[in-house]
């Protein structure tokens, strides 16, 4: 028995200077079951990223309707958004974003920070999602210390560490040579596999995007089925 | 070149307010200092209108009650003994000393127009012997003693204010002071000098007048002396005139103290807080400096992909250099201007005696250096390191 | 969360080694400047030295006469006379005293001389004041009913009249009179505004009495109650006996005006213009002081939000980051404040000991005579105080801007 715990309806999103209008995507259906792992694909500038904004509610629809776990999104206050996002999703970007000013352990803290946790529970629910990437020896390191790839499994460790429901992964393997890049689709599948956490993941590598169970094709803001 | 700066400077507008009211306000800060510094500088070259050198003040005191006819009987002695002194070369009774932060000043009239100046009065001989210098008519001397009418000389600066194109030998001016009985006293204009600028090198030009002060009247009050001794003398000299005098006039209080020392604390009072508001203003610009320059740094790396831009469309290493440099005086330039609008209400609306025309023009050329200074000073290292960047290197970072 | 601000406050000072040393600069001059400008205002008004017991008593000082149309009047401090008839009879205080300001006197030693500031008194000023003796005594009431000519000096000019030898029973030529030393204070600074001094001799010890026949002349009275609620009581009977002038001339005068202050009213008024006003301003001084300050705060405060701004989009991949994992806007806001506010507090202590080294060196300049200044908690409070004013001011803006940025564009731009 599976339900939808993602769910875009007629979702459309225009982004708008002075002079003109660019449509980013243009009424989008989708469907996402928990436990599902689904690759978004598509060439540059096709609106895949925008989408993967949309899902995560760092951006709001122009049109249409998202609702997560059956909640629709609408009018939400910062506040109320911050928790959701906080609770429900996990982020890994492609250029990883870990803040150069802080340690490893201190970087995958950072999503517990914003819940009422005590600093030996966010420590330990950090060491055990750095466990998890395989990264227990490089707690104390900065950022700027590690290669690529290590850089990369901090930033899904940060995304996993709140027992997220949902990994949004934007081209998470983009900057990685091809073995880097294997190893993080491993530990990506691995989460989806054991704990079944639904795993939505921007790619235009088609090797890559085969390994998951669902493939969306998007060109020019819309679906192409 | 220029307008695409202005351009550039104008789309950033937001960040660009906040960096020009801190160079407004920096700007603001040198020039009320420099203005000040200006001014100063500006009245210790004129001319001081006396010579002080090896000449003491006495000041006659202790006599709290009235002066008696017996104290103007031990000044005659006084001045005979002190005048007899080996190593005196002159001494005379003034009404106020120089390098005084004293003054006695009233309204001056004639003709219906009121101006004040400030008052004093010598012996005969006293204005020669200081060396005050006689434009038209004549000192006053002994034969005035008998003259019923009291005898004025004024500066020039007086008789320019009071009288224009006027002669002003021989014409009676009106004295309208509040302090003494007689509301009014007439005085008789007898000749012009020069100046004496009684408060020092660095105190305001102001209107003068000296009268003669009556020595043969023995109730007339006395309240300083002025000798001159020979050159190249030391303290003892202070010490033999007043036990000298103390000598004679055994109630009174007298203090002797060299003019040069006295001129050297006056100067003193103006110029330490000029230098502690330097210091301030200094450290300040420091600050500033410091700012300015983060900032630069700050916008040069984050603009790395604009200025790569334009190294790939074919900007040279020298024009990216020139656009940094070139933005950062454009807003120096724009923050002169509006300092200096700020600037000149000042003076045009004549509040602060500092800030006369001059001194406020040679305050905005010192301000708009500095500050162009500064801000080029500031934006060399970032603007070379924007420079340096290949355009690939800067393309890439995106 | 409190202590995580305060640890990323931490490391992000240490990580941006040259921002962190331009704001603390700028903060520790500014507060430094404004240390020393309170200490020493605040050394003229408090209970210290000599002056400790100054919470005990008023000061006359200023007396104007005029005639009623105001058109002819004559100002200084009180004479004697004026002290006799309004001051020296008045029956509320517990003790009365008065002293001269200084005038210049000529000490001659070997051929230099020496100018110090002499000051007469009455024998009650040594009972209302608390000077430290180092050694014999204070000017006693026989010394002032038989006018004798017998001095106290303080310690510097001790040593400089007598070297360093104890001067107490020596004598020493003031004025081209002769004196005898009964006491040796310790030095009080310049700014102590009564118990200042070089040389204080009997005010009856002049080579004349005239002065006891003037209404104008160089006195301040000092109107001491042992219970310091009783000195409005005191102030009330003074300001009423004004009303009961009788000039020796009636013709010439036929008002005179003239207040009995605290130290703080006194300093107030002689800045504020408001010798003669029944209200002395203060209030309006302490209003002009905060806003001369603020506005000195200015330049600084412009220069730490520029650079905040500036630095928005270095930390733009952080503040994206942050949002996407759940921070709300007021979680970084606060975040940003307080590292602001570290900053400020940090540069703060700083600024504050380097005011005291100025402090130091002006006390070692010898540029205020005998200056020593003390510096206490309520300056150091007011300096943190202005510290977290200037933290929060500087901190608001670039914080509000950064914490509004768009978590998505915040991400893109990095």
């Amino acid at each position: 028995m599976t339900q939808s715990i993602i769910e875009l309806n007629q979702v459309s999103k225009t982004y708008s200077t002075e002079r003109i209008e660019t449509v980013a995507l243009h009424g989008v259906d989708l469907e996402v079951q928990a436990g599902e792992m689904l690759s978004i694909m598509g060439p540059s500038g096709c609106g895949k990223s925008t989408l993967l904004n949309l899902i995560g509610l760092l951006d709001e629809p122009t049109e249409g309707d998202i609702a997560l776990f059956g909640e629709t999104i609408r009018n939400h206050s910062d506040k109320r958004m911050a928790s959701l996002r906080n609770d429900a999703i996990g982020f890994v970007f492609q250029s990883f974003h870990l803040i150069p000013d802080l340690r490893v352990v201190d970087n995958v803290e950072i999503p517990l920070l914003y819940r009422n946790l005590g600093g030996k529970e966010r420590r330990k629910l950090a060491l055990e999602a750095l466990e998890r990437v395989g990264l227990s020896s490089r707690v104390n390191h900065f950022p700027t210390q590690l290669s690529g790839g290590q850089q990369q499994r901090v930033a899904i460790a940060r995304a996993i560490v709140g027992r997220p429901k949902i990994i949004l992964a934007d081209e998470p393997t983009g900057n990685l040579d091809s073995h880097m890049g294997d190893e993080i689709m491993q530990i990506l599948t691995g989460l989806n596999a054991d704990i079944g956490t639904t795993v939505v993941m921007v790619t235009h590598d088609r090797e890559k995007a085969e390994r998951t169970g669902r493939i969306v094709r998007i060109f020019d803001g819309q679906l192409v089925h | 070149m220029f307008k695409h700066l202005f351009k550039m400077i104008w789309n950033r507008k937001r960040e660009n307010a906040l960096v020009l009211i801190e160079l407004v306000t920096a700007f603001l800060v040198i020039f009320f200092i420099a203005a000040e510094a200006a001014h100063n500088w500006w009245l210790y070259r004129q001319p001081l209108g006396f010579e002080y050198q090896d000449t003491y003040e006495i000041r006659i005191g202790g006599l709290a009650g009235d002066w008696s006819e017996q104290d103007g009987e031990s000044l005659h002695q006084v001045l005979g003994a002190v005048r007899s002194h080996d190593l005196v070369e002159w001494a005379h009774v003034a009404h106020m000393g120089p390098f005084r932060n004293w003054q006695w000043t009233s309204d001056v009239t004639h003709d219906g127009r009121v101006v004040d100046s400030m008052f004093n009065q010598f012996t005969d001989g006293a204005p020669q012997d200081l060396g005050v210098e006689l434009v038209e008519g004549r000192w006053f001397d002994e034969t005035d003693a008998a003259n019923p009418d009291r005898v004025v000389l004024i500066n020039e600066r007086l008789r320019a204010q009071l009288f224009g194109d006027e002669n002003p030998i021989g014409v009676d001016i009106r004295n309208r002071s509040e302090h003494t009985e007689n509301p009014e006293i007439g005085y008789r204009v007898i000749g012009v000098f020069r100046d004496f600028r009684q408060r020092g090198e660095l105190a305001e030009l102001r209107n003068y007048t000296i009268g003669r002060f009556p020595i043969e009247d023995k109730e007339q009050r006395a309240l300083t002396m002025l000798v001159k001794v020979q050159p190249g003398l030391d303290a003892g000299i202070e010490e033999d005139l007043q036990s000298l005098i103390q000598g004679i006039a055994r109630n009174w209080v007298v203090t002797v103290t060299s003019l040069e020392s006295l001129k050297r604390i006056q100067n003193r009072e103006v110029i330490l807080p000029l230098t502690v508001a330097g210091l301030v203003a200094g450290f300040l610009l420091l600050m500033v400096a410091f700012g300015l320059f983060g900032v630069l740094w700050q916008n040069v790396t984050r603009r790395t992909d604009e200025l790569g831009l334009r190294r790939a469309v074919g900007a040279t290493r020298h024009r990216i250099y020139r656009q940094i440099v070139g933005e950062i005086l454009v807003l120096a330039l724009l923050a002169v201007a509006a300092g200096s609008l700020i600037g000149i209400q000042f003076p045009m609306l004549g509040t602060f005696s500092a800030l006369n025309w001059q001194s406020a023009i040679e305050a905005l050329l010192v301000g708009g250096a500095l500050i162009s200074a500064l801000c080029l000073v500031c934006a060399l290292y970032p603007a070379w390191l924007a420079s340096k960047r290949s355009p690939a290197d800067a393309l890439h970072y995106e | 969360m409190f202590k995580n601000y305060l640890v990323t406050a931490y490391k992000v000072l240490l990580r941006r080694k040259f921002f962190s040393f331009v704001n603390l600069f700028g903060i520790a001059i500014t507060l430094a400047v404004l240390t020393v400008i309170v200490t020493m205002l605040q050394n003229y008004v408090k209970p210290i030295g000599a002056e400790s017991r100054s919470p005990h008593f008023l000061a006359v000082r200023n007396v104007r006469l005029t005639n009623e149309e105001r058109t002819s009047s004559s100002t200084w401090n009180a004479g004697y006379r004026f002290l006799e008839r309004h001051v020296l009879n008045l029956e509320t205080p517990d003790m009365i005293g008065f002293y001269s300001s200084g005038s210049e006197g000529t000490v001659f030693i070997d051929g230099t001389k020496l100018s110090p500031t002499v000051v007469r008194t009455d024998a009650n000023f040594w009972k209302i004041l608390d000077y430290e003796f180092i050694s014999g005594r204070p000017i006693q009431a026989d010394d002032e009913t038989e006018g004798r000519t017998v001095a106290v000096l303080n310690e510097s000019m001790q040593s400089e009249i007598f070297g360093d030898q104890d001067a107490v029973g020596r004598r020493f030529t003031l004025n081209g009179r002769p004196f005898e030393v009964v006491g040796v204070v310790e030095d009080e600074p310049e700014m102590r505004m009564h118990s200042s001094g070089e040389i204080w001799v009997p005010h009856s010890s002049t080579a004349d009495q005239n002065y006891r026949n003037e209404w104008i002349g160089g006195f301040t009275a000092l109107l001491y109650a042992e219970d310091p609620n009783r000195l409005p009581i005191i102030r009330d009977e003074f300001v009423d006996g004004l009303a009961y002038f009788e000039y020796d001339d009636p013709e010439q005068y036929q008002r005179v005006e003239s207040t009995a202050d605290t130290k703080f009213e006194m300093l107030v008024r002689d800045f504020m213009n408001s010798r003669f006003e029944e209200d002395s301003k203060a209030g309006l001084f302490l209003l002009a002081m905060f806003g001369a300050m603020i506005a000195f705060m200015f330049l600084p405060t412009i220069n730490l939000i520029n650079l905040n701004i500036s630095r928005i989009l270095e930390r733009a991949s952080e503040i994206g980051v942050r949002k996407a994992f759940g921070a709300p806007t007021t979680a970084l806001v606060a975040q940003f404040l307080v590292e602001n506010l570290v900053l400020s507090l940090l540069g703060g202590v700083i600024g504050f000991f380097l005011g005291v080294a100025f402090l130091n060196l002006i006390e070692a300049s010898g540029l205020i005579a005998y200056a020593n200044f003390e510096i206490d908690l309520v300056v150091f409070g007011a300096a943190l105080f202005m510290m977290i004013i200037f933290g929060l001011i500087s901190g608001v803006y670039p914080a509000l801007k950064m914490a509004r940025m768009h978590p998505v564009a915040a991400l893109r731009r990095a």
